[in-house]
């Protein structure tokens, strides 16, 4: 053999792993070399968090090779590997809430003498690991109460505590905005400058040519191609992931725009904050809800929702005001549905089944006097499983065992169920592979098409460019800009959403 | 071949301990497997059916109610003095119902209402049921002596017990109230993700009040058919019932934090206790050792039961 013991941090060889009735990893090989940043791209099932687990030790492989800087590795346990230098950070943070960051990054060797924990020392050693990162984190903070992105950043210094060789991050920008995206690029640029490979999975096309330097890509547990990021195109990578043509990936048919349906004059939070909203949305049109994370898309959407008060304003819906304390029950009953961003938490009770899912917001319509009535429901259940084309081996199955696309083609289910006519997607393609997402956003544009209004919560730019026919920017929990579809390009929506960016009365008429 | 072996797997691990358990207990005792002994079993384990539906509900409902034994003791006082003021039997039956509904509704009220933790909420309601047990019965128990009343519970040679009947009657509507009702379903969401139910329009504070006083309102019941066969209202007598109802529930493949559960399997649990204590007499083990014995072996099975479950949950 040639000399690459060298070469690669990382070496996989020929790795297969098999679950009972599943091979989850066929013949895959996959190496990294020092300061590379590899992208590891595939479908959701495609086997990348099972390779990855292999790495890190949580799973043994069934044959192949795994060697670390040269030296073969055999045992398979995560301390192990992590003294070997492999660091995880899983798309689920890990941070332990009620501890502050400094306990955090140092948890599982906090510096001391005997029982006692140094605990000077620890935070001079996490601030000073921080401000290498040029994060401003304060490391008596508890994990629980920073922001995302923050927690993030622990999350990194943590891996840094180890000697650390190869981090892996598993959709690491899942729950960001823009500027704290580049924030994370900044730091994964600096840890390439030290010589740790960082093998990156992630879902965003964008993101491949701005921090990618070689990309994997992954479909059915099977190795299908590595190119440098410079000479594959975005379309190419696509086909390889599904196997197939997916074609334009946003849908946009022939839209009607009708009458207002849903009217939103001056409303006003004292909980969230919200400061004088207006918008309308008409019967047939999808409009986009753009702007950072924080910026009170998603508080908006609840309140409209009347998930959480407002106090001032008014909410008219099909002509008819809506009654501040009106319940989210009733707003149901009125024909509004809020499909929620965080699905596994907000929009789906993962121990139960599918079927039980997708009756859960109408059960009115399924029961008479409280009593349910079986037949009727599964009769919904069966439609909308057809409809939505949910792969599920059956309308009793858990929805804890699906996939994301489907799980997430539930919640869809649950709340068309509902006979909606304004329809608030909250992030409707987070974390699902490009497939689902084409039925997704096909289906939304058939929505449409039957006339109702839909509105559209993305922090997803070309989603929200692709699918709009307006879109409207929030900034610092207000709507700063109103734009029309052909209007709005990425650059424009970003200069409104971004703090200091132009003013709004300027350039009313574009 | 190949069937019936998907059939035996199929079969819960608990009903062979349970069998070897009979096997074991009637190879000691001749007097064990007859007809006499199962009726007394059938009409000891019958109240204890309805209080373990009771816990299963709320814990499937991701709460707790260690009340369940002090609101037991209330419900069979409120039922010993509506018999001995002279009510007719339905009319009992409503008061031990009520008494059990008001008790279970103020758990809710704090713990839906006010927001506190049900474990903290319960151990604290439990005292009070117990002191207000005290007060309404100075501390001597009721002895009832109206033979209408008596009936239901009493032991006829021969003859399937009524209060077992009763109690099986209210277990199947307990059943089709869990399978087949909005309120069933509630109980299954708030317990697997409250959040999710809010935002799909469920008034869950409502609904989990209303888990709390059903939960009273059927232990009201059994508090009735108790009292009718122990033939006194004893202000002790629900000491150790909220665990023992709790186990049933978690041997029975309820499970104690994330909304998962079935009221069906609540009877495998009341049949393996039921029978470990009775076969404790037969094997003659002395009665001070036997509720140290007893919580041992529920300890260890709800150990086996709950590894079980986490191996089939991987």
């Amino acid at each position: 053999m040639e000399n690459r013991e060298n070469e690669y941090l990382v070496d996989m060889r020929h790795i297969t792993k098999v679950f009972p009735g599943v091979k989850a990893l066929d013949d895959v090989s996959f190496n990294l070399k020092p300061g590379e940043v590899h992208i590891l791209m595939g479908e959701n099932g495609a086997g990348k968090s099972t390779l990855m687990k292999v790495l890190a030790g949580a799973y043994a492989p069934d044959g192949g090779e795994l060697y670390i800087s040269g030296e073969k590795i055999t045992r398979f346990d995560p301390v192990f590997l992590q003294e070997k230098g492999i660091g995880i950070i899983y798309q689920e943070f890990n941070l332990i809430p009620y501890l502050n960051v400094a306990e955090n990054i140092f948890i599982d060797h906090m510096p001391g003498k005997g029982l006692l924990i140094d605990r000077k020392g620890m935070h001079a050693k996490a601030r000073e690991l921080l401000s290498d990162m040029k994060m401003k984190v304060d490391t008596h903070a508890l994990a629980g109460t920073i922001p995302v992105a923050q927690q993030q950043m622990v999350e990194v210094a943590k891996a840094l505590t180890h000697d650390l060789k190869v981090l892996i991050m598993d959709e690491p920008t899942a729950a960001l905005s823009g500027i704290e995206i580049e924030q994370l690029f900044s730091i994964i640029r600096s840890l390439k400058e030290k010589g740790i490979g960082i093998i990156y999975i992630s879902h965003r096309m964008q993101e491949i040519s701005q921090i990618g330097d070689r990309i994997t890509i992954m479909r059915d547990g099977q190795y299908i191609a590595t190119h440098r990021v410079e000479e594959i195109g975005t379309d190419e990578i696509v086909s390889l992931m599904v196997g197939r043509k997916i074609g334009n990936l946003y849908q946009r048919g022939e839209r009607q725009k009708g009458d207002t349906i849903l009217k939103i004059e001056h409303l006003c939070s004292k909980k969230e904050r919200l400061q004088d909203i207006c918008m309308e949305v008409h019967r047939g049109e999808i409009v986009g809800l753009s702007g950072l994370v924080g910026a009170g898309r998603t508080e908006l959407a609840r309140a409209i929702f009347h998930v959480d008060p407002y106090e001032k304003g008014t909410i008219t819906l099909k002509g008819e005001e809506i009654k501040q304390k009106a319940t989210v029950r009733e707003m149901i009953e009125k024909g509004i549905s809020l499909i929620p961003e965080d699905r596994k938490r907000q929009g789906l009770s993962l121990i139960l089944s599918v079927s039980q899912n997708i009756v859960m917001a109408s059960l009115d319509s399924v029961s008479s006097r409280g009593w349910l009535n079986r037949h009727k429901e599964n009769e919904i259940v069966e439609q909308y499983i057809k409809e939505l084309n949910v792969s599920t081996p059956g309308a009793e199955q858990k929805v804890n065992n699906l996939s994301g696309g489907n799980q997430q083609k539930v919640v869809l289910a649950k709340w068309l169920a509902t006979q909606a006519e304004v329809i608030i997607f909250d992030e409707p393609t987070r974390g699902i592979d490009v497939g689902a997402k084409k039925e997704v956003y096909s289906f939304m544009d058939n929505l449409a098409k039957e006339g109702k209004a839909i509105i559209m919560i993305s922090s997803d730019m070309p989603e929200v460019l692709g699918m709009s026919d307006r879109i409207y920017v929030m900034r610092d929990r207000r709507i700063v800009k109103e734009l029309n579809a052909s209007q709005a390009t990425q650059e424009i929506i970003l200069s409104y959403a971004l703090e200091g960016a132009r003013g709004e009365e300027q350039d009313d008429k574009n | 071949m190949i069937k019936i072996k998907q059939v035996l797997h199929r079969i819960p691990l608990l009903i062979w301990f349970i069998l070897l358990l009979v096997i074991i207990f009637s190879t000691r005792s001749s007097q064990y497997l007859t007809y006499r002994n199962l009726l007394i079993l059938l009409q000891q384990g019958a109240v204890l059916l309805i209080v373990a539906s009771a816990a299963t509900f709320v814990i499937i409902s991701g709460g707790l109610d260690l009340s369940l034994g002090a609101i037991l003791t209330l419900g069979g006082i409120a039922a010993a003095l509506a018999v001995t003021a002279g009510l007719p039997v339905p009319l009992v039956f409503l008061i031990g119902a009520l008494t059990g509904a008001v008790c279970g509704g103020v758990n809710g009220f704090f713990i839906s209402y006010c927001n506190l933790p049900p474990f903290i909420t319960t151990l604290g309601t439990q005292g009070i049921f117990y002191g207000l047990a005290l007060v309404l019965t100075n501390k001597e128990g009721i002895v009832i002596y109206d033979e209408a009343f008596l009936k239901i519970g009493a032991t006829l040679d021969r003859k399937i017990p009524m209060a077992f009947i009763c109690c099986l009657l209210l277990y199947i509507i307990i059943i089709f109230i869990q399978d087949r009702t909005r309120f069933g379903r509630y109980l299954y969401a708030i317990g697997g993700n409250a959040e999710g139910a809010r935002l799909s329009g469920v008034h869950t504070r409502f609904w989990k009040f209303m888990i709390y006083a059903f939960a009273g309102l059927i232990t009201g019941l059994a508090a009735v058919i108790l009292t009718s066969r122990l033939e006194v209202a004893d202000p002790i007598v629900g000491k150790k019932w909220e665990f023992e109802a709790i186990c049933c529930a978690i041997l029975g493949g309820t499970s104690m934090n994330i909304g998962k559960g079935d009221v069906k399997g609540t009877i495998l649990g009341v049949a393996l206790l039921t029978i470990i204590r009775s076969g404790m007499n037969v094997i003659r083990i002395p009665s001070i050792w036997q509720p140290a014995i007893l919580g041992t072996i529920l300890i260890l099975s709800i150990v086996f039961e709950v590894r079980a479950s986490m191996k089939e949950e991987k």
